[in-house]
C-alpha cells in the first residue's frame, strides 16, 4: 500500500499531527484527483455514522452483574480462608517453637541442678576444665594457690564428708611431678599437673 | 440505555474513572463500580459484537462469555495500567473472531455435495435471511441494509471499522489488538471504505432501476 492511500485515512480521521494536515491539504489543492478520493472516502464514511448503538437484553446484564456478585463473594471466602491457613501456620510454628525451646530450658536447668547436687570432683578432667564447671554452678567456691595448686571450698553435709575424702585422696593420687628434663624453667618445676593414671 | 434496575448508583460513580471504578471493584469488592462500569460500555461492546455477528442469540452468548472473562481474569491478566476498556475491547474481539473462525471452520468442513438429496450444505442450510429479517425488526430500513453492507465486508475489514466507529479506536490501538502494523490498519479502513462505496452505488443503481 502506497503511503499516499494511507494517509488518506489519516486524515479524514484526524490521525494527521497539524503539521502533516497542513502539508496534505497543500497537496490537496494541486493534485485534483486527490480531492476527489477523498472526498468520495469522506461521503462514505459519513453514511456510517447512523449506525445505531445497541444493548444487551436486560436478564443477560443481570446474569452478568449475579456473577461479578458470585465471584466476589467467592473470592471473600478464599481471601478469608487463606488470612485463616496464614494465621493457622503462624500459631502451630509458635507452639513447636516454644515447646523446642522449653524442652532445651529443662534439659539446661536439670543439666545445671545435676552439677550442683554432684560437683566437681572428677579427677579425670583437667583442672581447667574442671573449675569452668565449677563456676558454671556457681558453687562451691575454689581458687588456686601460690604452688599453683586449686583449692575448694564448700559446705557439705555430714553424711557426705567421707565421700568427698576419698575423692580427694583418689585426686592426690592422680598428681604427678614434673620429671621432665628438657623443662629447666622454674616455672614448669613447680607446676603439678593431673594425670590419667587409675 | 442505562441500567435501570432497583440499584441505585450513587452520582459519585459516575464522576469516578474507569481505572478507580476498577481499583474498587478488585480491592473493595465494590458491586456498585462493577454496574457503573457496564452502564458505561455495554453498548459499545454489545453492539461491536452485533456488528460483527448480526445474530442476537450468538451476541447475547458472546457477550455474556466476554464478561465471564472478564470478571474472572481481572485478578491475574489485568494490570491497571493500560485502558480497561481497551483490555475488554480485546477480550471481546479475540471471542468474535473465535466464533467466526469457527463457523468458518464448520461451513469448510461440511460444504459437501449430497448425491442423494442432489443438495449442498449451503442448501440444507435453513434460511439465514428470515432469521435476518428477524434481527433486524427493530432497526429502521437503512441501518438494517448498512449493517448487512458492513456484514459483507471481509471479516479484517469489519473489524477496523467497527472498532474505530464504536470505540473511536486510534489505528495505532487497532492495529495492536489485531496483530497487524498500524499501515495495515490503516489501508484495511481504507479498502473497507471502497468496498462500501462500491456496495452503496449497487444498491443506489439496484433502486434507480426499479424505479
Amino acid at each position: 500500500m502506497r503511503n499516499k492511500d494511507t494517509r488518506i485515512i489519516s486524515y479524514l480521521f484526524n490521525e494527521m499531527d497539524p503539521s502533516e494536515r497542513v502539508e496534505f491539504e497543500r497537496k490537496l489543492i494541486d493534485d485534483e484527483n486527490l480531492l476527489i478520493e477523498v472526498e468520495s472516502l469522506k461521503q462514505t464514511k459519513l453514511r456510517l455514522s447512523p449506525l445505531p448503538e445497541l444493548h444487551p437484553p436486560k436478564h443477560i446484564i443481570e446474569s452478568v452483574l449475579k456473577e461479578a456478585e458470585e465471584y466476589s463473594r467467592k473470592s471473600v471466602i478464599n481471601r478469608g480462608r487463606s488470612v485463616y491457613y496464614a494465621a493457622a501456620a503462624v500459631l502451630i510454628t509458635g507452639f513447636l517453637a516454644s515447646a523446642i525451646l522449653l524442652d532445651q530450658n529443662t534439659e539446661n536447668s536439670s543439666a545445671a541442678q545435676a552439677s550442683v547436687s554432684a560437683p566437681t570432683f572428677e579427677t579425670t578432667q583437667s583442672p581447667i576444665n574442671r573449675v569452668t564447671s565449677v563456676r558454671q554452678a556457681s558453687a562451691p567456691l575454689q581458687w588456686i594457690d601460690s604452688n599453683d595448686v586449686i583449692r575448694f571450698s564448700d559446705r557439705v553435709s555430714q553424711n557426705q564428708t567421707s565421700d568427698i575424702d576419698s575423692i580427694f585422696k583418689n585426686s592426690y593420687k592422680k598428681l604427678t611431678p614434673v620429671t621432665n628434663p628438657t623443662q629447666t624453667g622454674a616455672y614448669h618445676r613447680n607446676l603439678q599437673l593431673t594425670g590419667s593414671r587409675p | 440505555m442505562k441500567l435501570n434496575n432497583t440499584d441505585y448508583i450513587p452520582a459519585e460513580f459516575e464522576a469516578m474513572q474507569d481505572k478507580e471504578l476498577v481499583h474498587l471493584f478488585r480491592k473493595k469488592d465494590d458491586q456498585l463500580a462493577f454496574r457503573e462500569l457496564m452502564n458505561r460500555h455495554q453498548a459499545k461492546v454489545y453492539s461491536y459484537i452485533f456488528s460483527m455477528i448480526q445474530n442476537r442469540e450468538i451476541a447475547n452468548d458472546i457477550f455474556q462469555e466476554t464478561f465471564t472473562k472478564v470478571i474472572t481474569k481481572m485478578d491475574d491478566t489485568y494490570n491497571e495500567q493500560g485502558k480497561w476498556i481497551a483490555w475488554v475491547m480485546r477480550i471481546a474481539h479475540n471471542a468474535t473472531i473465535d466464533h467466526i473462525r469457527k463457523q468458518k471452520r464448520f461451513v469448510d468442513v461440511s460444504s459437501s455435495y449430497d448425491k442423494e438429496s442432489k443438495t449442498d450444505f449451503y442448501d440444507r442450510l435453513p434460511d439465514e435471511d428470515s432469521t435476518g429479517q428477524h434481527e433486524q425488526l427493530e432497526l429502521d430500513e437503512s441501518t438494517a441494509s448498512l449493517l448487512k453492507h458492513i456484514q459483507n465486508l471481509p471479516e479484517e475489514q469489519r473489524t477496523v471499522v467497527m472498532l474505530r466507529h464504536y470505540y473511536e479506536m486510534p489505528f495505532k490501538e487497532i492495529a495492536e489488538l489485531t496483530n497487524v502494523s498500524i499501515n495495515t490498519a490503516l489501508g484495511r479502513m481504507r479498502y473497507a471504505l471502497i468496498n462500501l462505496r462500491k456496495m452503496f452505488d449497487e444498491e443506489y443503481e439496484k433502486e434507480s432501476n426499479n424505479v
